[in-house]
């Protein structure tokens, strides 16, 4: 989603400071959209980026 | 929630992206792999809970959570280790049912247990955890290997720390032999070696990568065989001689020595993001490999490079990659869809649009590099730097322009591509010299016209109607474009002219003599100096490559011998359809029969298969130059009088 200054925010939430029982306490429903959208990117990627530019 | 500030995001589609930048993408990368983690740990517990209980799992979750309460950045620092995004893309795989790897589930997960125990041995905290052996080795990341001889036929150890007056004393209970960590040695030169005394096992600390130049320090990993860092479809080279670690590490440093000095900008950034190099094993097609994985940032994986300025461009080129998927991982620049895949003018197979994004950025990155490196390269550096900046500068606008028609992008894409297209543009009119820009034309027509042939397959009826009109001596009809759009074919069929079109795609496009020795004249210009004054290229255990005698005419600058010599082996069916690339090329070259030889660069495709299909009708072959002027006059009088009758010529 982008805001007036042009600035982007990511559906990532900022867990980089939290502890493991810290993040079971967030949003299970934030972090479940988060998790899908990565790991289907990840899928989109097999046969593809898992090999970009293996050869150059 | 993340966020990417418009400046950010502006710098990096410009390829760039400062320190601070690349802090702000790295805590991202953290908070996804401690998602990552935690849905290891929660799935794994659900839904495999016996495996999950006897590989440890429940006291090395325990004393992580202790280390990030009690020492966070130590955490942190083990959590965004490239293998930790990797390890639980990997286990979630398994986890919902995809291969094995060749390892118990056990054995998989029970390797959150090795970085539960890193993180407690840099922060100095007592710990007692089961660790799995991978090939018969106790790894600690970023501690070291205990390798045991012979292997022990159990997969696991269990490993203790204990507070000393001198540190911390790891021990593995099939290693008696002491691993003392020195007190207050959090980011840790660890011991090298300690011989065991009791046993036969060994610690070995993993090799590191350490420069520095002008007060700025490099400090990478180099892979020593991470269980989850074999990922990248080459063979990996998990161990190196002390000569040739030696070896490497002097052109490690004398590569970060010229981005220091000429590349600041990619300097600085590439310290704040690179992690980790993993060293593959050459590819004995193309001499040169690399690659990044979207899961595991921070890790770049390359082949020894053949010089210092070469493994700078390939650091730089993926550290590309790697902004990219961290931007990926924060916003969507790809939307749902199917997509035709397209020409990459840097690969030898078609590309969807995930890949051609990730190209271009990269070669975007690769254009800025040569860019500067012209400032302060001499000779023949300074004919490379040119002809390779030349070439980026005029192929990668196209891939942006194909991504920003493709339909694919999103909102934030689109921004992103135009960005990037913006700053390609900027670049256009900066000079080069007419030779350099001359060599960089070539080897870009000669790329494109190889890929065209092995992917655009042209029309079967269409080429039964020119056959057809060549026969009643009639003007042709122009073929559809066959060219500008340059997407594939999917059909198997379209790599029928140059043989594979899928998993040899690559090592077809790179084992042409033609290429290498095009791309010779400005990678090593001295050596093709030589082959020039000798016939001769060392290396070769025949003298030089397979070159055809257009080709060696071609290579001489004698257009018009090139263009006869073609000519003759197309006429005697010698090297199709190599020889109409070398014609093309050769024809463009001898600034003769212009009309013919535009044809011959942008409708080799037809040419070749309305050639084949004569002989196949007459038993004769036609002359390849006649039958390209033939189609170029049709194509002028096609543009003189309008659109075609399409009746005619579907």
């Amino acid at each position: 989603m982008t805001d007036r200054d042009g600035d982007l925010e990511s559906d990532l939430p900022d867990l980089a400071a939290m502890t493991l029982p810290q993040i079971e306490d967030c949003d299970q429903s934030v972090l479940a959209s988060s998790l899908r959208r990565l790991v289907q990117q990840v899928d989109d990627d097999v046969g593809t980026l898992s090999s970009f530019n293996a050869v150059i | 929630m993340h966020r990417l500030s418009a400046a950010d995001f502006s710098a990096l589609a410009r390829g760039l992206g400062d320190r601070p930048t690349l802090a702000r993408l790295r805590r991202a990368e953290t908070s996804k792999n401690l998602l990552l983690i935690r849905a290891v740990l929660t799935e794994a517990a659900r839904e495999y809970p016996e495996e999950y209980r006897a590989a440890g799992i429940p006291a090395a979750r325990e004393m992580l959570v202790a280390v990030q309460s009690q020492a966070p950045d130590t955490a942190a620092e083990i959590i965004a280790l490239p293998q930790v995004g990797a390890w639980a893309v990997d286990c979630l795989g398994r986890l919902r049912g995809s291969g094995d790897g060749g390892r118990t589930l056990a054995a998989d997960l029970g390797y959150f247990n090795s970085l539960a125990a890193a993180a407690a041995i840099r922060a100095a905290r007592p710990f007692r955890l089961v660790i799995p052996l991978y090939g018969g080795a106790l790894r600690i990341p970023t501690v070291g290997i205990a390798r045991f001889s012979p292997p022990p036929a159990e997969d696991w150890t269990e490993v203790v720390g204990v507070r000393s007056g001198a540190g911390l004393v790891v021990t593995s209970d099939r290693d008696p032999a002491a691993l003392v960590i020195p007190a207050g040695d959090p980011r840790g030169d660890f011991p090298g070696t300690r011989p065991a005394a009791a046993t036969d096992g060994l610690w070995t600390a993993p090799p590191r990568l350490r420069s520095t130049v002008g007060g700025l320090t490099v400090d990478v990993a180099l892979d020593d065989g991470d269980p989850f860092l074999d990922r990248y479809t080459r063979s990996r080279v998990s161990e190196l001689a002390p000569d040739d670690l030696a070896c490497f590490r002097q052109r490690f440093g004398h590569a970060w020595q010229l981005l220091v000095q000429h590349h600041p900008e990619y300097a600085g950034p590439i310290a704040a993001g690179v992690q980790t190099v993993v060293l593959l094993a050459a590819d004995a097609s193309s001499e040169r490999t690399s690659a990044t994985s979207t899961t595991a940032f921070g890790a770049v994986a390359l082949s020894v490079p053949r010089d210092d300025l070469e493994l700078a461009e390939t650091l730089v080129h993926e550290f590309q990659h790697l902004k990219l998927c961290a931007v990926l991982d924060l916003v969507p620049l790809l939307g749902n869809g199917s997509d035709r895949p397209c020409y990459a003018p840097w690969r030898a197979d078609p590309r969807p649009a995930g890949s051609l994004l990730q190209g271009a950025y990269a070669y975007l990155g690769v254009a800025r590099f040569w860019r500067e490196h012209r400032r302060a390269a001499r000779g023949d550096q300074a004919l490379r730097a040119h002809v390779e900046f030349a070439r980026w500068r005029s192929q990668v606008p196209a891939a942006v322009d194909a991504l920003v028609g493709s339909g694919r992008l999103t909102a934030a894409g689109l921004r992103f591509a135009r960005t990037m297209r913006d700053q390609l543009t900027e670049w256009q009119t900066d000079p080069v010299p007419r030779p350099a820009e001359r060599l960089a034309d070539e080897i870009s027509m000669h790329h494109r016209v190889r890929w065209q042939l092995q992917h655009v397959p042209p029309d079967r009826d269409m080429i039964e109607r020119l056959a057809t009109a060549w026969a009643e001596a009639a003007p042709a009809r122009p073929p559809a474009d066959h060219s500008g759009a340059a997407t594939a074919a999917s059909t198997p069929a379209a790599g029928a002219a140059l043989g594979a079109a899928t998993a040899g795609a690559a090592a077809a496009q790179e084992s042409s003599p033609l290429t290498r020795m095009l791309a010779l004249r400005y990678l090593d210009s001295a050596r093709y100096r030589r082959w020039c004054e000798t016939g001769r290229l060392d290396g070769y255990p025949t003298g030089g490559p397979d070159l055809c005698p257009g080709d060696i005419a071609l290579l001489h600058e004698d257009a018009a011998a090139a263009v006869s010599s073609y000519r003759r082996q197309i006429v005697a069916g010698q090297r199709s359809p190599e020889s109409w690339v070398g014609l093309a090329l050769a024809m463009h070259r001898s600034s003769r029969h212009v009309p013919a030889a535009r044809a011959l660069l942008e409708r080799t495709g037809v040419l070749v298969a309305l050639h084949d299909r004569l002989r196949a009708l007459t038993g004769s072959s036609v002359d390849p130059v006649e039958l390209a002027s033939w189609l170029a006059d049709a194509e002028t009088e096609a543009a003189e009088t309008g659109p075609a009758d399409t009746g005619r010529w579907p």
